[in-house]
């Protein structure tokens, strides 16, 4: 268990319902614990049920999304856990946006097209509470801070490119300065001058206190693994390792985590003198994952137990825990 | 870098959608509601029309005579005359069910005219762009602001009666109400046109007509057929609606004629409730399984839009 | 093997323009040249804006350009003709010659139809009726890694990204190119298995003797793989050359941008030139400069020749040329 962490999990599954009674089970018993503080890596690649987790455990629970089982518990104030669940639903909306806060995915097109981004932030602040002018000045400096013009703010969303729309998103969901933001995919479609751009500018909320935990969800685990302190990455619907960045990029234990940092070139390979390998076959469908292990399919080390049982979760050390049959001996000790 | 989100995982379900859609709107309570009714009612209009007297103005073959004697009038339902006669002695079963049959008939010949114009219009406006996109854009933008109810009333009525026939009606109401379906196809077309596999059908040496034909109708045939159901609706109103004001077709019988027939022969002066209650129930019938088919269509259809845009 | 380049793309302007009323033109290429040699890797590295793609739909034949030529050999052909105006048949031969693969995997294939008839297509379209399609078909998803058996008779959205990507390059193979523009064609597709498919690449080129052009933005990829790397920026080339001496040596401030801004699993990075471009960028309103070098606003080494003269493209050593007034 993480000694200090604001969210816990318990065998969560969220599952997309689709017709015919057809499940997509997007987290398929997922127990994590999200520590205090700091940027925070949520890790997986296409159809590992990444953002599906970052919508659960920010409880935005809607069709064709459902809760079929486990819990999720808050520990924002002090050390007592509350159920989300029997949170009223008014405090909870209350603390969207001031203390909880999602930058979607694709968030670019999250802005009202009808409105000027300058009275966006306004109605914001007003929504909130807050000074609206005191609000738009602040916004300003930090869309300046992501190289955006200060004349952003009286232009319509569709004025502005994708990127610009981009940034712009990332800044008016952070505007209030809120105590755990979750951002999604934030920088996947910008090149990566600007992806290091935002990515600093996120981590710089981190460093000077104005947000408290920065959990980044993406699919780009050597960026998150430079900026992060702690990572969970997800395959297939599961957690299948988490522990604090260097112990992941110095020891990765899950096969799944070795075969993804292996396939990676550094920068001074080239591929006449050593060829870089991929990790092959593709990810699972989650309506029909396979049996046992959900890696098994692609996985260099595969037993005969991981085609047959789930493997089970262990934690080698506190917050660094592995689900794979590798390491099933470590547990019995 | 694009964002691929809209259209990628739009086209990664489209073709799901496909494969289950049938048998999704078979299970749609609305539709199912809908459709039997309908069903029931083309089966009335049909089926019934064997059981009807042969010509609804010709009364010789219960009367004797072609005149109209007051004891064949506003009669009451009887075995020869389920429904009754009207004020012309003519039979009311018979209008009614050769009524709906010719409705029916109408609406359909005027859905594939406004569809078929919709279509071509919006293929080629979406597709080449341009001038040709301008002015149909413009041109349908300028139509749907007229209420094309009023631009129908006012064409049907210039015609004299004698040349307004059954087809004629269908043709015009075809004609005014294409300009909606045009700009729903138009979209579509635009989206798919901006699709990669259009270049690379371009890459494949493939000419314009084969781009059009084979890669973008196909995809856009089952909105197509949703839009033809939405215009057989709205041309079964129509024709209710300048029939029942006199304006139908004078070569048949339709059901606004029957309905404008039964209003202002006198028959509800008389009480003749059977007539007007089982005419007005069977156009209220019609227009709620019309309805109740649009909404189980678009439920089908939405949702599995809407479901696209999750991102696992 | 000749000795002429297979393509030759010299001063390529391309103008859009935006807007209704007063239409203003944006340019997205300025005067941009580039050879491409007989089984040659080419990457082409830019961000968004930077005109690349459009590069390639005008290679492509998809876009014409404003001004400019492509030059292009034809197989066992000595002289480049010039592409941009051909038609008919030798339209036709170009495109059995030069073939594209696009971004995103998943609108590439025609979601109405299974993935075999995009490659049906291409044998009937480039082989004939006679030839046999289906022996055809299954060399192609051989040649490209794939289980055959997997993936026929599925429709693209029941496939993988990847997998769709590898179709996409066999469906390209097919007419037996002697130039393939791949258009950010791992972008869309999972990190893990993108190293796969770039040795596919590279072993077709050596497999099949045909060249690429690998449009990309990210350097890592062009670094690892490619022969040759072109670096454009605002549609005009600032760097180009023999990869490895670019790797070694970047010369071009933008260029080392992006090498520096690459992720770095090991330790933090000191990233100069992105702080004080980042500097650069905050401390004022951003510019275009309408003449001279168009990284001037960005750059933090500029000097005022900088924002009035565009500089030239000079050799500053063999296979490695850079237009920047830093070298001149």
């Amino acid at each position: 268990m993480v000694e200090d962490y604001i969210i816990r999990t318990e065998n969560l599954k969220l599952y997309y319902v689709l017709p015919r009674g057809i499940y997509v089970k997007a987290v398929d018993g997922v127990s994590i614990e999200v520590p205090r503080g700091g940027v925070i890596g949520l890790v997986g690649e296409s159809g590992s049920g990444k953002t599906t987790l970052g919508e659960g455990i920010l409880y935005l629970i809607e069709p064709p999304m459902v809760k079929v089982g486990g819990k999720i518990y808050y520990r924002f104030h002090g050390n007592e856990e509350i159920d989300v669940e029997s949170i009223p639903q008014d405090k909870l909306e209350k603390m969207r946006g001031t203390d909880i806060a999602l930058i979607p995915q694709y968030a670019m097109n999250a802005l009202n097209p009808t409105m000027k981004i300058g009275s966006f932030i306004k109605d914001v602040a007003k929504y909130h509470d807050r000074d609206p002018d005191e609000v738009l000045k602040v916004a300003i400096e930090r869309f300046k801070m992501l190289g955006l013009p200060e004349d952003v703010v009286n232009r319509y969303p569709h004025e502005l490119s994708g990127g610009m729309r981009q940034r712009a998103v990332v800044v008016i969901s952070t505007l209030l300065n809120p105590r755990l933001v979750v951002a999604d995919e934030p920088v996947s479609n910008l090149d990566v001058v600007h992806q290091q751009v935002v990515i600093d500018f996120l981590t710089d909320l981190v460093k000077r206190g104005i947000v408290e935990t920065m959990t980044i969800i993406t699919h780009d685990l050597p960026l998150i693994l430079e900026k992060s302190r702690y990572l969970i990455i997800m395959y297939g619907g599961h957690v299948v390792e988490t522990g604090k960045r260097e112990e992941i990029w110095s020891e990765p234990l899950h096969p799944y985590t070795k075969l993804f940092l292996e396939s990676i070139p550094p920068v001074g390979t080239r591929i006449e003198e050593k060829r870089i390998r991929g990790i092959p076959g593709n990810p699972p469908d989650l309506r029909f994952p396979p049996p046992g292990c959900r890696f098994h399919p692609r996985c260099p080390f595969t037993m005969d137990i991981c085609r047959r049982e789930e493997p089970p979760e262990i934690e080698v050390a506190p917050g660094r825990k592995v689900k794979c049959w590798l390491y099933a001996d470590l547990k019995k000790r | 870098m694009k964002s691929g989100l809209d259209s990628s995982t739009l086209f990664k379900n489209l073709r799901g959608l496909k494969d289950t859609l049938v048998g999704e709107l078979f299970m749609n309570r609305r539709f199912v509601v809908g459709f039997t009714i309908f069903l029931g009612l083309v089966l009335l209009g049909y089926v019934g029309s064997l059981f009807a007297y042969p010509d609804p103005w010709d009364i010789s073959i219960y009367t004797g005579t072609t005149i109209c004697t007051p004891e064949y009038r506003f009669l009451p339902p009887s075995p020869g005359h389920p429904l009754g006669t009207d004020q012309g002695c003519r039979d009311i079963y018979t209008w009614l069910v050769v009524g709906l049959k010719n409705s029916l008939w109408i609406a359909a010949v005027a859905a594939i005219i406004s569809t078929t114009i919709a279509s071509t219009l919006g293929l080629i406006a979406g597709y080449r762009g341009g001038i040709l996109d301008d002015i149909i854009n413009f041109v349908s933008n300028f139509l749907m602001v007229i209420p094309m109810f009023i631009v129908l009333l006012m064409l049907v009525s210039y015609v004299p009666p004698e040349a307004r026939t059954s087809l004629l009606v269908a043709v015009m109401i075809g004609l005014t109400s294409w300009p909606g379906p045009t700009r729903v196809v138009r979209s579509m077309v635009m989206q798919h046109r901006a699709a990669d596999y259009v270049d690379v059908a371009k890459l494949m040496n493939f000419s314009i007509t084969e781009i059009i034909f084979k890669e973008i109708l196909p995809n856009i045939a089952s909105y197509i057929f949703l839009i033809y159901i939405n215009a057989f609706s709205g041309a079964i109103f129509a024709e209710v609606g300048i029939g029942a004001i006199g304006y139908g077709p004078w070569d048949a019988v339709t059901l606004g004629r029957t309905f404008n027939n039964i209003i202002y022969g006198g028959l509800v002066f008389v009480g003749a409730w059977w007539s007007f209650v089982t005419v007005g129930l069977v156009i209220v019938l019609l227009s709620y399984s019309l309805l109740l088919i649009n909404l189980g269509l678009q439920h089908v259809f939405n949702p599995r839009l809407k479901l696209t845009y999750y991102a696992v | 093997m000749s000795s002429t380049p297979i393509l030759k793309v010299e001063n390529l302007v391309k103008d859009y323009y935006v807007g209704v009323v007063g239409r203003k033109a944006v340019r997205a290429l300025d005067g941009v040249s580039i050879t491409v040699n007989e089984k040659e890797f080419v990457a082409l590295v830019g961000e968004s804006g930077s005109g690349k793609t459009t590069l390639a739909r005008i290679i492509l034949r998809l876009t014409p350009p404003t001004m400019g030529k492509v030059l292009y050999r034809f197989k066992n052909d000595d002289k480049l003709v010039d592409v941009v105006s051909l038609s008919g048949d030798t339209l036709k031969r170009y495109r059995a010659e030069v073939q594209g693969i696009f971004q995103d995997p998943y609108t590439s294939f025609n979601p109405f139809y299974k993935v075999d008839r995009a490659l049906k297509v291409a044998v009937r379209k480039f082989l004939g009726r006679n030839a046999d399609e289906d022996k055809v078909i299954r060399e192609a998803l051989t040649a490209v890694r794939l289980n055959p058996d997997e993936v026929l008779g599925r429709y693209p959205h029941q496939l993988s990204g990847g997998q769709l990507q590898r179709i996409s390059i066999a469906r390209a193979l097919i007419p037996r190119p002697r130039l393939l523009i791949a258009d950010e064609y791992i972008s869309m597709v999972d990190m893990s298995t993108r190293a796969d498919i770039v040795n596919l690449t590279r072993d077709l080129i050596d497999a099949y003797g045909m060249s690429i052009i690998m449009i990309t933005h990210e350097m890592s990829t062009a670094l690892y793989a490619s022969d040759r790397t072109i670096v454009l920026f605002k549609g005009m080339i600032v760097e180009e050359g023999d990869t490895k001496k670019i790797m070694k040596n970047p010369l071009h401030p933008y260029t080392q941008l992006l090498i520096e801004a690459l992720p770095s699993i090991e330790e933090r990075k000191e990233r100069k030139i992105l702080a004080k471009t980042i500097e650069v960028q905050r401390s004022g309103v951003i510019t275009q400069a309408v003449r001279g070098c168009p990284f001037a606003p960005r750059c933090p080494f500029a000097k005022s020749q900088c924002f009035t003269t565009k500089p030239k493209m000079i050799e500053f050593e063999k296979d490695h040329h850079v237009a920047c007034w830093l070298y001149t």
